[in-house]
């Protein structure tokens, strides 16, 4: 049961604006004309959600990473994290891009991600680590990701999707936000 | 040595040169933003997503500028990052917040000289930063007895899960504390 209202329907015309754009941005939980619950859940803070839907829009929504890749390591990271409305929410979201059951599995069963690509692993490893302890995180694993090619542009972009997802998981985890589509059920 | 480049002048690009201002204009810097945001000049698009919420969470609401920053210190202290505790103790200073009151959620982390009320916000913020399932409805029950209502209690559970995040950007990113460059 969530500890706060989920404001499915605002009133709010500012409200409204931000749920418009939301929606334009694929944030659709699991009705076609609503977010999903843990952007409506913060909806009592109409500035605070403000805050967070232009962090997530910015890093998440757009950037110049694949969006597979982004829905990707925020998944490994729900996953890591143990935030059960996370993992559930991206791994939807991955199914719907179409990406293939056993990479999905891959990034959900397998801490040591056989199935996902050199490139895309080491994207991953870098992005656990920085979830978990960003102090850990080395020149070496930089190099390895210029290695693979990534700018550094691209590389902040990876960070930025790893400390989104924390932010993400806090809230969702705090707030007991009840998974989209299970709202009814005991 | 900062692992990722530093604009300080953003000349006349049309995405850096009004977000630093912005920046600025807020209080979180004086001839270019601190080097947390500077550090992010690389890509304007993912600095104009961090400041928007920065801006909400850290800089604007409702609960008292003190306790927002008592947070972040509390928070910034645990998880051991250098840059944001001393940059949010700088900021508590500059609050005029008495010494042993900060010296008792920066050093001895104990709270001992906290008031209660604030004493309870910070517990909460720590319990979500750590641990956030950990968070139990009697935690919620506590901060109601104190007078907060639902969306303040969002502006903990947010500045707290805030923290977290500039948290790792400051320490994978290996920014240099402000006026400490190249010592």
């Amino acid at each position: 049961m969530s500890r706060f209202p989920l404001t499915k329907h605002p009133e709010d015309p500012e409200l409204q604006a931000l749920y418009q754009d939301m929606l334009a941005h694929g944030m659709q939980g699991n009705e076609e004309d609503v977010p999903f619950n843990a952007l409506t859940s913060m909806a009592e803070r109409p500035d605070i959600l403000t805050g967070m839907w232009g962090i997530t829009k910015g890093v998440v929504a757009q950037g110049t990473l694949p969006p597979t890749l982004k829905q990707m390591i925020a998944m490994t990271i729900a996953m890591q994290n143990d935030c059960r409305y996370c993992t559930v929410g991206h791994t939807r979201a991955l199914e719907m891009m179409g990406v293939p059951t056993e990479v999905i599995k891959s990034c959900t069963a397998d801490p040591e991600l056989a199935d996902i690509p050199p490139t895309q692993r080491a994207i991953l490893q870098f992005a656990l680590k920085t979830a978990r302890d960003p102090q850990s995180v080395t020149d070496d694993d930089f190099q390895i990701l210029h290695g693979h090619g990534l700018s550094d542009g691209e590389i902040m972009e990876v960070v930025m999707m790893a400390a989104w997802s924390n932010l993400l998981n806090t809230w969702t985890d705090v707030s007991r936000v009840v998974v989209d589509g299970e709202e009814g059920s005991p | 040595m900062a692992r990722f480049q530093q604009i300080r002048d953003p000349g006349d690009h049309p995405q850096l040169a009004p977000l630093y201002r912005e920046i600025i204009d807020s209080g979180m810097g004086e001839d270019a933003p601190v080097n947390w945001f500077t550090s992010q000049a690389e890509r304007p698009d993912i600095l104009a997503a961090t400041w928007a919420l920065a801006k909400s969470v850290a800089l604007q609401g409702t609960l008292p500028p003190t306790i927002k920053q008592m947070i972040i210190v509390l928070v910034s202290s645990y998880n051991n990052c250098r840059y944001c505790r001393v940059t949010h103790t700088r900021a508590l200073e500059a609050l005029e917040v008495p010494r042993e009151l900060i010296d008792s959620v920066t050093t001895y982390l104990d709270l001992a000289k906290v008031p209660p009320q604030q004493r309870a916000i910070l517990q909460f913020a720590l319990k979500t930063s750590q641990n956030p399932r950990s968070v139990t409805d009697d935690d919620f029950q506590a901060l109601r007895d104190y007078g907060l209502n639902d969306g303040e209690i969002i502006e903990v559970a947010m500045t707290a899960a805030f923290t977290n995040f500039i948290n790792t950007w400051s320490e994978v990113s290996a920014i240099e504390i402000d006026g400490e460059e190249g010592t």
